[in-house]
């Protein structure tokens, strides 16, 4: 059984439509949920913590739907975002008293064990943290509770590299026993080459595309030549093209390999320049529909 | 219960704000000039302890505002519970800071020797009062659930918190000096509550269950509201 379930998911504001997000993930796994700011997807975590509310779709964690048993559905979600959610003014006697009431199986030892592991202070306010602090202390919480899946929400934004690479081991560390999942949205695409096994691209509250991480690199190559040799054929072909006075550079399909014109060198893409390039194509098809006078 | 619970983290969350005006409150009630004589003064005292209780049970709902509001908002939305178990927990909070701080002037003015009232005449009044103030703490948790995220200004949000309980304590007293100032003219008053010093059971017993069935109304609809609203 998929861990999470996410079907035909939407959602209508005044200036914004999330539409038709659709996409599963099973256990032991991690997702990056990526796009650019403002394309829906804190909007979509939003939605699956139940933080915000929709009547159109499902969504299922661990088979269950939150309308069908709130407690077991929340209990089973852990989320980390960019800001502590903590309130400002609580210290970890308050936090460890609110997460035993509130959690069935909260270990109150392990959270001991973890705040110690951090180095979080014992009766600082957690208003004091740093970012870095405050991330590992929604971890302690987070780890010590019988989570199953774990959202993040541009958790590692503002770290330093080293407390990024610590967030990342945790990270791995969480689903090396192949009975937990993690959706990790972030604008570090770098952080997701490490981890991810998933990635689902979003943008303007729509999938761009959808597919496990090693298949999205091996689908598709850098390519890079003289503006000379972009004739209207190979134009048709390429996604993205960024052009410049020294020549071009776009994404395109790996099976093109094979079929491009001498001049024109490919590499292997990171998954940085597969969503820039993408993005760009969106734009672009946006632009040209706009002056031919189309919606788009 | 899960709604106990919830009114106990609403209790953490704000405790040193209750602890400081709980006890300002009762000591401004308590001791404050020559008040509590009599019954009239007892009663004043009451309304003033209710109208702070009414104005401090509020305080939850500022958890945040503007644009941090849905950020804040969320720690309390991601706990496990449903909406009916969140919004009843936060309205027994209300209820029992109300009950706490009734309580409280009672026995301390009692204790005090600074009434002359009796026990049950003590007892009766402090039934009526914070029955009657129950229902303006649900009606007010009811605005604040209704205006919801919809209030970004943090002044304007305190002043909403402010109005219900300000209007109720300034008519309550108005009306009573009046009443002692012209009490021919209000003879009824004085007939209801000469029956109410005869039937002081019947008389707070539906005052509580009045009390009661308007809390359970209040919640279901603020759950209503709350299961439909985003960072609600």
């Amino acid at each position: 059984m998929e861990l999470l379930e996410v079907k035909n998911l939407g959602k209508k504001y005044r200036d914004f439509r999330l539409e038709d997000i659709s996409f599963t993930l099973p256990k032991g796994y991690i997702m990056g949920y990526v796009g650019q700011n403002g394309s829906g997807k804190t909007t979509t975590l939003d939605l699956i913590t139940h933080v915000c509310k929709t009547k159109e779709g499902e969504i299922r964690v661990d088979g269950i739907r939150y309308e069908d048993d709130p407690v077991r559905y929340l209990e089973s979600i852990g989320y980390i975002g960019e800001e502590l959610l903590f309130p400002s003014d609580f210290t970890l006697k308050e936090i460890r008293a609110v997460m035993r009431s509130f959690y069935r199986g909260f270990d109150t030892a392990r959270f001991d064990g973890l705040v110690g592991r951090f180095g979080l202070p014992e009766k600082k306010k957690v208003s004091t943290f740093s970012q870095g602090m405050s991330v590992k202390l929604m971890f302690a919480t987070m780890l010590a509770r019988q989570t199953k899946l774990l959202i993040m929400d541009e958790a590692t934004n503002g770290l330093d590299p080293v407390a990024r690479q610590e967030v990342l081991g945790l990270l791995q560390e969480y689903v090396a026993d192949g009975e937990h999942s993690i959706l990790f949205s972030t604008h570090i695409l770098h952080d997701l080459e490490q981890i991810a096994d998933y990635i689902y691209f979003i943008d303007d509250g729509r999938m761009v595309m959808y597919d496990a991480k090693d298949e999205l690199l091996e689908g598709y190559l850098i390519v890079k030549g003289g503006l000379e040799l972009l004739d209207d054929t190979l134009r048709g072909q390429l996604i993205g093209i960024e052009e410049h006075a020294y020549g071009f550079e776009a994404v395109a399909p790996s099976d093109l390999a094979d079929m491009l014109p001498r001049g024109i060198v490919y590499e292997k893409p990171d998954i940085d320049r597969i969503v820039i390039h993408f993005i760009k194509n969106k734009n672009r098809i946006a632009v040209e529909k706009g002056a031919e006078g189309g919606r788009i | 219960m899960r709604a106990f619970k919830y009114m106990k983290l609403d209790f953490i969350k704000s405790k040193k704000w209750n602890l400081v005006c709980s006890v300002l409150a009762l000591g401004i009630g308590v001791f404050a000039g020559n008040a509590l004589s009599d019954a009239y003064s007892y009663l004043m005292g009451l309304i003033y302890i209710m109208f702070f209780a009414c104005v401090i049970s509020t305080a939850v709902f500022s958890e945040g505002t503007g644009k941090n509001m849905s950020v804040r908002s969320a720690f309390t939305l991601l706990l496990p519970g449903s909406a009916v178990q969140r919004v009843g927990g936060r309205f027994l909070y209300g209820i029992v800071e109300v009950w706490v701080l009734g309580i409280c002037y009672m026995i301390v003015t009692l204790v005090s020797g600074k009434t002359d009232i009796s026990g049950s005449q003590a007892l009766l009044m402090l039934l009526l009062v914070v029955s009657v103030t129950v229902v303006l703490t649900d009606a007010q948790y009811l605005i604040c659930y209704l205006t919801g995220s919809g209030v970004k200004s943090l002044y304007l949000l305190k002043l909403l918190r402010m109005i219900l309980p300000m209007s109720a304590y300034f008519a309550a007293t108005n009306i009573l000096s009046v009443i002692e100032e012209q009490g021919i003219q209000y003879a009824w008053i004085m007939d209801a509550v000469a029956w109410l010093g005869k039937h002081p059971s019947v008389g707070a017993a539906g005052a509580l269950l009045i009390a009661a069935v308007f809390t359970v109304l209040a919640v279901l609809i603020a759950s209503a509201v709350c299961s439909r609203r985003d960072y609600a």
